[in-house]
């Protein structure tokens, strides 16, 4: 990663430096939900107890260092991808939670949410057997062979 | 309808391990459900440079304030409810026609987070955080910032205990201006001190 231009770090969408915070009083949000959530988790542990903000600035910045932003990461990507990587590391220190537990959990999200209907909320099970398809596209079923049809059509008039 | 039917997409890989985070540390009742939807609340409606731009504007206004939050910046932050997560500290550091500051994280991300909300993007970069230490004048005119060189350019190193929190120079031509008219005029850039207040247009305020 070049270390030299704060613009070749940001998202190449971007361009013009001075523009970015001139225009705007506003906080940026968050990207994705997961973001969010991943930054919430990490503020709530410590609240709770589970580690001083002290010890997170250290893992946190262990973690940038050995780390860093890849050539195909935008710097928000490469941000949180460290902060999650950053919270595995202080839960599995301080004894929250081992990598296989959240590996574990992370798969019986993933089996949970195939095996919940769309649009309905998803509701966390361990009872689900592993899917030996685990793709969910897989799962639909467009007729008997025949091709994909459009939902609707609207005819041309002309 | 069918016997078969469609799933749910999942998101990603590490979309489902932050999830797996929460629930085992819901599960194991080490944090209480819905704490990290509560502070993801405070950080996407309640925070942000619109709360550090009341607190520039009252000290422009108010000497007396003014004179607070130079000595005790917690304190003086906090008449207006905005409080740390974490008890950090906070120190404010004032532009005059002598001196510019400009605030970093050269470890991480710290920041002032109850006066200016989560901090943009560039903020974060490892560019952003190494250069401005070793070349602040460089970096700033790439902001559009040209610092003349009888100007004194300090750059603050935020850490887990202390943040900074830059006190823009009032902008001529706003004699008389309230507090509201005033904060107006503070853009997030000028409280880090990679931008600076921005200048009232003639006839401003109507």
């Amino acid at each position: 990663m070049d270390t030299r231009s704060i613009i070749a770090a940001l998202d190449p969408c971007r361009s013009d430096l001075a523009a970015l915070g001139q225009a705007e009083i506003g906080a940026p949000g968050f990207g994705e939900p997961w973001h969010a959530q991943v930054f919430g988790i990490a503020m709530a542990a410590a609240q709770a107890g589970l580690f001083s903000w002290g010890d997170w600035v250290a893992t946190f910045s262990a973690e940038i260092r050995a780390n860093p932003q890849a050539s195909d990461e935008t710097s928000e990507e490469a941000y949180y991808r460290q902060w999650a990587a950053a919270l595995a590391t202080i839960l599995a220190a301080t004894g929250a939670a081992e990598g296989t537990e959240i590996e574990e959990a992370a798969e019986h999200w993933r089996r949970s949410y195939i095996a919940t209907e769309h649009g309905k909320p998803i509701r966390f099970r361990r009872d689900l057997p592993a899917m030996e398809d685990a793709h969910p596209h897989h799962h639909h079923h467009h007729g008997h062979g025949k091709p994909a049809e459009p939902v609707a059509v609207s005819t041309a008039t002309a | 309808m069918s016997d078969h039917h469609h799933g749910t997409t999942p998101p990603s890989d590490r979309a489902l391990r932050v999830r797996a985070m929460e629930q085992l540390l819901i599960e194991k009742g080490l944090i209480k459900e819905g704490a990290v939807d509560t502070i993801i609340d405070i950080f996407e409606h309640q925070l942000g440079p619109r709360n550090g731009a009341k607190v520039v504007a009252r000290a422009w206004a108010d000497p007396a304030y003014k004179a607070r939050l130079m000595t005790d910046a917690s304190a003086a932050i906090e008449e207006f409810g905005f409080a740390g997560f974490q008890g950090e500290y906070m120190v404010v550091c004032e532009n005059t026609p002598e001196v510019h500051n400009v605030v970093v994280c050269t470890l991480c991300s710290c920041y002032p987070w109850p006066v200016l909300g989560l901090p943009p993007t560039w903020y974060k970069t490892a560019p952003y955080r190494s250069r401005v230490v070793i070349e602040p004048r460089a970096v700033l005119e790439e902001f559009g910032l040209s610092i003349p060189d009888d100007v004194e350019v300090r750059v603050w190193d935020s850490n887990n205990e202390l943040r900074y929190l830059v006190l823009p120079m009032r902008p001529e031509g706003t004699e008389g201006w309230s507090e509201e008219q005033l904060a107006e005029l503070v853009t997030r850039d000028s409280m880090i001190g990679t931008g600076v207040a921005a200048v009232p247009a003639k006839g401003e305020p109507a």
